[in-house]
């Protein structure tokens, strides 16, 4: 009998129901925008035509794309920022998780220190580094001082300001890799350990043949997944540099915002929001092909 | 000689979770002196790393002449329609995806894992357009819903990680009890998962307090300014007002820092929970 409460309490059609929520959301704000973005980056559509809609294009904004030395000079600019954080994220965050998986009393201490970067808003994050940059009152050139050198105009000098955004990036990126690591650690089984002492492994060696290996998936995601935040990311250089001076900080994802919001070409920004997403899809099989060889 | 170099590698593991420390809490610090100088300190030369005097000019500056606190009642609005609507979508789906098997629940699940990896910045300008035909652009309601696709699939897995750790076997026995399943999700399930559904409902409060690139470009209004918005008002294009934004800063980050202090153990192990299970 199908009466509403039939239906209610039917195993089969429940599931579903309970589902329609979510998948309404997430139809709306994510996947039909996400759609749309194919269908607005063939468009030259701009602030100025909003209301209009702006003519069919076809492929133009792309071919426009491949022939702009701006596009190119960010991809570059976003492999050296995506590889100076990468480098510096994860090369500290898997030093914390090692010392706090092995020293589990003062872990509980400094973990929550070394979390909070990872849940401030990068509008905070961004002001609190252009201070810490500050020529005359910042913290960073005082330090400076204090051995002799500097000072430094870190966020207006076209070869700083590149790695002072690296440096405030490491900062804030680095917690996650150390949860994620410290995680993953904790999954690796004990035995194999015993096993290794009584054979007389020396600790670096139990490290290198032991646990690097078994922590080798969760080191793919992870390196995944940093990857792919760090392309995309550009709040933080809205904040603090707004991709200058002269263009010495413009990552792709900023080169998008600025085409987008601040020059108003829409369709143009969409056509750089698909060319991301591209490269986005490539980290992302390469994410499920690791996660799938896990299991 | 083995004792005295363990002694030595530890000593050397503490200074560099020390360094670490400083390194990390830094910039807080510098935040925070600055707010509590007075003016004439804030931007005096060589810049002091303890305040000579003490002051809560700014904050009273703060609070009473700018448009801070406007901005903090709109925020909070947003923030708990974001966690409301949310965290019911999410329990719902996460008890669905937890409990039951049915066809299409694989594809579901990578479908919103999926949904996840797409970055926000992607849907930006597509969203901009549609809440624009919706009439919804200047209004809390654009972000209301833009939030959703940011917090949804993380609180989803979140939840059903929860959900799949509470005994099936209680349910089961309230549902031979004469319970219907909604029933004994409502009066066994849900109970049990209060933990659960706090970290659920704390990350949604953070990503919706923090947020600030969907309000720069959804808001318009002054009056509708959010509170990450509003901070952009202390800077000005030639002077930025240092000692009332990092008094605004500290505000801004307590209700976080609060949230971590109060809760570390399970934000910790929820700001896993979106990125290592499947």
């Amino acid at each position: 009998m199908l009466t509403p409460k039939g239906i209610l309490s039917s195993e089969r059609t429940l599931p579903y129901l309970l589902l329609v929520p979510l998948i309404v959301l997430m139809f709306t704000v994510t996947l039909f925008p996400f759609l749309w973005n194919f269908y607005v980056s063939m468009h030259d559509l701009k602030t100025t035509n909003l209301l209009t809609g702006g003519p069919f294009v076809g492929l133009a904004n792309y071919f426009k794309l491949f022939r702009d030395p701006t596009f190119f000079h960010s991809l570059g600019v976003s492999a050296y920022f995506v590889l100076g954080s990468m480098v510096g994220q994860f090369g500290l965050g898997l030093l914390l998780a090692l010392i706090l998986h092995y020293h589990p009393g003062p872990a509980r201490f400094f973990r929550v220190i070394f979390v909070i970067p990872w849940i401030l808003s990068a509008l905070i994050i961004g002001y609190s580094w252009i201070w810490m940059y500050n020529y005359r009152f910042g913290l960073v050139n005082s330090l400076l001082r204090l051995m002799g050198l500097g000072p430094i105009r870190w966020l207006n000098n076209m070869k700083m300001a590149l790695w002072a955004l690296v440096i405030a990036n490491i900062w804030r990126g680095t917690p996650f890799t150390m949860l994620f690591l410290e995680a993953a650690l904790k999954t690796i089984p004990r035995e194999p350990y015993e096993a290794a002492r009584v054979d007389g492994a020396s600790p670096w060696q139990r490290f290198l043949y032991i646990t690097l290996p078994l922590l080798r998936p969760a080191i793919a995601i992870n390196l995944i997944l940093v990857t792919m935040w760090t392309f995309n990311l550009f709040d933080t250089i809205l904040v603090m540099t707004k991709g200058g001076p002269a263009n010495a900080t413009l990552t792709t994802a900023m080169y998008m915002y600025k085409s987008a919001f601040e020059y108003g070409l829409l369709g143009y920004g969409s056509a750089i929001t698909i060319v991301m997403l591209l490269i986005n899809a490539l980290l992302a099989v390469l994410y499920f092909r690791t996660v799938g060889r896990q299991r | 000689m083995r004792r005295k170099r363990n002694r030595l590698l530890s000593a050397l593991v503490y200074l560099f979770l020390c360094l670490y420390a400083v390194f990390t809490l830094l910039p807080i610090y510098w935040v925070f002196v600055t707010s509590v100088k007075p003016s004439t300190e804030v931007e005096s030369f060589p810049p002091t790393l303890l305040p000579h005097t003490f002051s809560l000019e700014h904050y009273e500056f703060v609070f009473m002449k700018t448009r801070v606190v406007r901005g903090i009642l709109n925020s909070l609005l947003v923030t708990l329609a974001v966690t409301a609507i949310s965290l019911v979508s999410a329990s719902l789906a996460g008890y669905a995806l937890a409990r039951f098997h049915f066809p299409g629940k694989g594809a579901i699940s990578a479908a919103v894992l999926g949904l996840y990896l797409i970055p926000p910045v992607v849907n930006v300008i597509p969203l901009f357009l549609i809440l624009r035909s919706l009439r919804l652009l200047n209004t809390l309601w654009a972000l209301i819903l833009a939030y959703q696709g940011l917090v949804l699939p993380l609180l989803t897995f979140l939840l059903r990680n929860y959900f799949e750790g509470i005994p099936k076997e209680l349910e089961e026995s309230a549902l031979v009890d004469g319970c219907t399943r909604l029933g004994a999700l409502r009066r066994v399930t849900l109970p049990l998962s209060v933990p659960g559904l706090a970290t659920a409902a704390i990350f949604a409060f953070i990503f919706s307090w923090n947020e600030f690139i969907f309000a720069l470009l959804l808001i318009f209004s002054d009056e509708l300014k959010t509170f990450q918005l509003t901070l952009m008002e202390f800077v000005k294009l030639y002077r930025i007002d240092w000692g009332a934004l990092t008094a605004a800063m500290v505000i801004g980050m307590a209700p976080v820092l609060s949230f971590l202090v109060i809760a570390q153990r399970y934000l910790i192990a929820g700001l896993l929970g979106g990125a290592i299970k499947r």
